[in-house]
């Protein structure tokens, strides 16, 4: 796990503040100390040469002078009687001596020397090979007689110095050797042994090692160690504070429930991060913020885009912009972690004003079982306000809605007695016009969940569907006609029939018994509308502005038709296995009296129709880029021509080619020119489904409308929707009825 | 949290634009529509976003989208241009088709309302990067 504690780094790592030169300060210090030692040494050697070189040399000199003065003294008989041969005799004697090079002898008042010699083989001596003694030669008077020169050797004295200076050399560099070693040793032992101690233990307190350095002496290294061991301990108290400080901080992050990133200037991670981070995003640090966020893999192209473009602008921005620009940040983000999807919540902080190192943090808050939650509560409160609804309505104004349903039922039922207690054999009409009775019945017993009377209105459908099979192959001459098959039908019907009969009364007494009116309150809805109609049918003899007026007075409202189908809607897609949402917008108008009459039917066909054929299953919809919930919608339309209901989805639109291959008889033109999903017989799946395919819905529902003055059509279909209209019918319509015929007789 | 903006929707289904139109102006969004990309220029006006339909009569999204980028630019209005469709391979190709973005998951409104507040955001960031510009 990563902390703020691995924000320090060795001291290695920064840059040096001194630049760097080869070797240790133990070895220049040696190489110093041996120069010195040997320039000193030398300096002391050379000078004790030259000192004894002088000694020699006066030590000779006075020799020299010893000699000279002996000599002139056994000279100055003969010069004082100027007997030169005995001058000459003695300068000869000196031969004897190899220390004399040169003898001169010179007697005052003449200028040529008196007598002279010179050893045989011997070159000119230079003042370094010899050095010249003058005496001068006096009588016992004192009168000067003349001078004596002698040239003294210096060979005896050379070969002496030089045994001299090679032993001094010798041991002056015994001495050097000695005295440099002795001074290393020192300095080794005092100076750079201590400075390595300090330096190994700097080392190791850059490290973060805990380090102590020995104190041996009161000298400056004892002084420096001791204040070198004061501040590594001050160091290693900081660092525990500061460590202790970042724990509980770390602590603090992991428990605040939010994945928290900090983000440097170039939208990289920084070393600190919340523990729920790292097991959200990973949260590697130098990683890119928008890499975390948006994942390269994840669909997200847009979102990547704008967040990429945000994190450059947040981390330059002014810090008084900055409130501004998390107005453009993304606030969510849907997030996929181990196979499922987490919702989070994002939030933006500025962490540091300062131009150059400038970080946002940013505290996203994981939402997703509290948005699930509320999903559920959002689903459940919906499901128990349909259901206080539908009971609100059955008690309330429902009872409008049901006894209009009886009224219509009974009518039915009446309809379908005649048609079934004909002597003649069914014919395709007579079969035509039994399920468009049923079906239209069974959809509305459906609004009011008589499941019994649903169930017994599917049997009939079955049967009637058989018997326009046979009709079918009759027809076309595959089979013959079947009286006794027939009569079984008609009598099938008939008791069917009387047994929807039945269940209606024990529908309407069970409602009279649910309602809080009880009986009262059938009785007074019934009389209401009886006395509404009667009106109605009063008013036909009369002007036509009062028909207008009554007409006025019996419209409904279109909430009326429409108060069951939320409830209805919901059972069916759940029936059909599919997710669909009822959307409804009623405008406000009302509808007339014969519309209202037959319009709830009417809705629970094409609605019934959407859902089974229109509206695509959950995957269907998702592979073709729909939301996985599909919508159905009715919408109330008041314009010129009159009042309108458009009936819309946005399912997969109307199978035309599947609708021509279950036209019989039918060219496409026709099909396409009258809107022949409402033809009898065709239906816009091929498959029959629970609820709808027969193809008698739809073309029961055109005839409903058609006898209230209605007609449908088409207003636009593809494949992402459908939208019916229900228009009033106008003069430049074709009549259904005629249309009907004609796409038959096509 | 919708960001105010100006939209401009372009497409030949009135069906589509009028379902569009009604859910993005429930987010406050100011909307035009039209099903007649001749004409449509007059729209771009502090316009943030234009979202385009591909297939249209006579007229693919494409030549719409340089005929309007020029009409805009020669204005001074730079809006982003967002290709609206359920074709996956279309809309993976709308850098090569011109656009500047495209909304995936054509007639899933829900989805739309979000796609739209990303490309508002990303129109509205751009502006503040290129400063002078539309």
């Amino acid at each position: 796990m990563s902390s703020f504690s691995q924000s320090l780094r060795p001291a290695s790592a920064r840059p040096s503040l001194v630049s760097s030169v080869g070797g240790s300060i133990a070895t220049r210090l040696a190489l110093g100390i041996v120069v010195l030692v040997a320039l000193v040494t030398s300096l002391v050697v050379a000078e004790l040469n030259r000192l004894e070189w002088q000694r020699l040399l006066d030590s000779k000199r006075a020799a020299g002078q010893l000699v000279a003065v002996v000599f002139a003294g056994s000279l100055a008989p003969a010069l004082d009687f100027k007997d030169d041969d005995a001058v000459r005799d003695r300068v000869e004697g000196l031969r004897v001596s190899s220390e004399i090079l040169r003898a001169l002898v010179l007697a005052t008042g003449r200028s040529q020397p008196i007598a002279q010699y010179r050893k045989a083989n011997e070159p000119e001596c230079s003042e370094a090979d010899c050095i010249d003694v003058l005496h001068p030669v006096v009588s016992p008077t004192g009168e000067q007689l003349g001078v004596v020169q002698l040239s003294v050797s210096l060979s005896h004295e050379r070969e002496a110095f030089g045994q001299t200076r090679r032993r001094m050399i010798g041991l002056g560099a015994i001495f050097c050797l000695a005295l440099a070693s002795a001074l290393i040793l020192i300095a080794r032992r005092f100076l750079v042994t201590p400075l390595g101690a300090l330096e190994t233990a700097a080392l190791g307190l850059a490290g973060g090692l805990p380090v102590l350095v020995p104190v041996q002496r009161d000298d400056e290294i004892g002084r420096l160690s001791r204040t070198f061991n004061a501040m590594a301990q001050t160091i290693d108290d900081r660092e525990r504070r500061i460590a202790a400080s970042h724990r509980r901080l770390q602590n603090l992050l992991d428990h605040m429930g939010q994945a928290i990133l900090v983000f440097d200037a170039q939208g990289k991670l920084t070393e600190e991060h919340s523990r729920l981070a790292e097991r959200i995003f990973g949260a590697a640090a130098g990683a890119s913020v928008v890499d975390q966020v948006y994942p390269p893999l994840q669909e997200a192209e847009m979102e990547r885009e704008a967040f990429q473009a945000w994190v450059e602008l947040a981390v330059n921005s002014d810090p008084a912009d900055f409130k501004g620009l998390v107005e453009l940040a993304p606030r969510s983000v849907k997030f996929q972690k181990d196979g499922s999807e987490l919702e989070l919540e994002l939030e933006y902080r500025l962490v540091y004003g300062g131009a150059a190192s400038q970080q946002v943090m940013l505290l996203a808050t994981d939402v997703s079982e509290k948005r699930k939650l509320e999903r559920s509560v959002a689903e459940k409160e919906r499901e128990h306000e349909r259901q206080l609804s539908a009971v609100r309505r059955l008690v309330s104004g429902g009872g409008q809605l049901f006894a209009g349903f009886v009224e219509h039922t009974e009518r039915r039922l009446g309809v379908c007695r005649e048609l079934a207690s004909t002597q003649q054999s069914f014919d395709r009409a007579t079969v035509e016009a039994l399920f468009q009775q049923f079906h239209t019945l069974r959809a509305e017993a459906r609004c009011f969940d008589l499941t019994r009377i649903e169930a017994r209105v599917t049997q009939l459908e079955a049967l009637l569907q058989e018997l326009r099979t046979e009709l079918r192959e009759q027809e076309g001459g595959m089979r013959d006609a079947d009286a006794d098959g027939d009569a079984s039908g008609r009598e099938e019907v008939r008791r069917g029939v009387d047994d929807l009969a039945e269940l209606l009364t024990e529908a309407q007494q069970t409602f009279v018994a649910q309602h809080p009116l009880g009986a009262a309150a059938l009785d007074q809805i019934t009389v209401r509308r009886s006395r509404v109609l009667g009106l109605l049918e009063a008013s036909q003899g009369l002007p036509a502005s009062v028909r207008a007026r009554v007409d006025e007075l019996a419209q409904r409202p279109l909430v009326e038709s429409t108060a069951l189908l939320p409830e209805a809607v919901a059972r069916w897609a759940q029936r059909a296995g599919k997710n669909v949402r009822l959307e409804l917008d009623h405008g406000g108008i009302e509808i007339p009296h014969g519309l209202a009459n037959v319009l709830g039917g009417v809705l629970s066909h094409l609605l019934r129709n959407a859902i089974a054929h229109g509206i695509e299953t959950e995957a269907e919809r998702l592979a073709a880029g729909k939301p996985a919930a599909g919508m159905v919608r009715i919408l109330g339309l008041e314009s010129e021509e009159g009042i309108a209901i458009s009936v819309s989805d946005d399912g997969r639109g109307f199978n035309i080619e599947a609708i021509r291959a279950r036209a019989h008889g039918v060219s496409p033109e026709a099909i396409l020119a009258l809107s022949e999903a409402f033809e009898s017989g065709t239906s816009t799946i091929v498959t029959r489904g629970e609820l709808a395919g027969a193809g008698v819905g739809l073309a029961a529902a055109r005839a409903e409308l058609a006898s209230a003055g209605y007609c449908i059509r088409i207003a636009a279909t593809s494949r992402l929707g459908t939208e019916l209209r229900l228009t009033p019918i106008s003069d430049t319509d074709v009549a259904p009825e005629r249309a009907g015929v004609a796409a038959r007789k096509a | 949290m919708s960001v105010a903006g100006k939209l401009l929707v372009i497409d030949d289904s009135e069906l589509v634009l009028e379902r569009v139109k009604a859910r993005l102006q429930r987010e406050s969004y100011e909307v035009a529509t039209t099903s007649q990309p001749v004409g449509a220029a007059r729209h771009l006006l502090r316009c943030d976003l234009v979202i385009l339909d591909f297939h249209m009569p006579g007229m693919n999204g494409g030549e719409v989208l340089r005929s309007l980028r020029m009409l805009g630019q020669s204005s001074g209005t730079s809006p982003l241009y967002f290709l609206y469709t359920s074709d996956k391979s279309l809309s993976r190709g709308y850098k090569e088709l011109g656009f500047d973005g495209t909304l995936i998951n054509k007639g899933d409104d829900e989805s739309l309302v979000q796609q739209v507040a990303v490309a508002l955001r990303l129109a509205k960031l751009r502006r503040k990067m290129t400063p002078g510009a539309g």
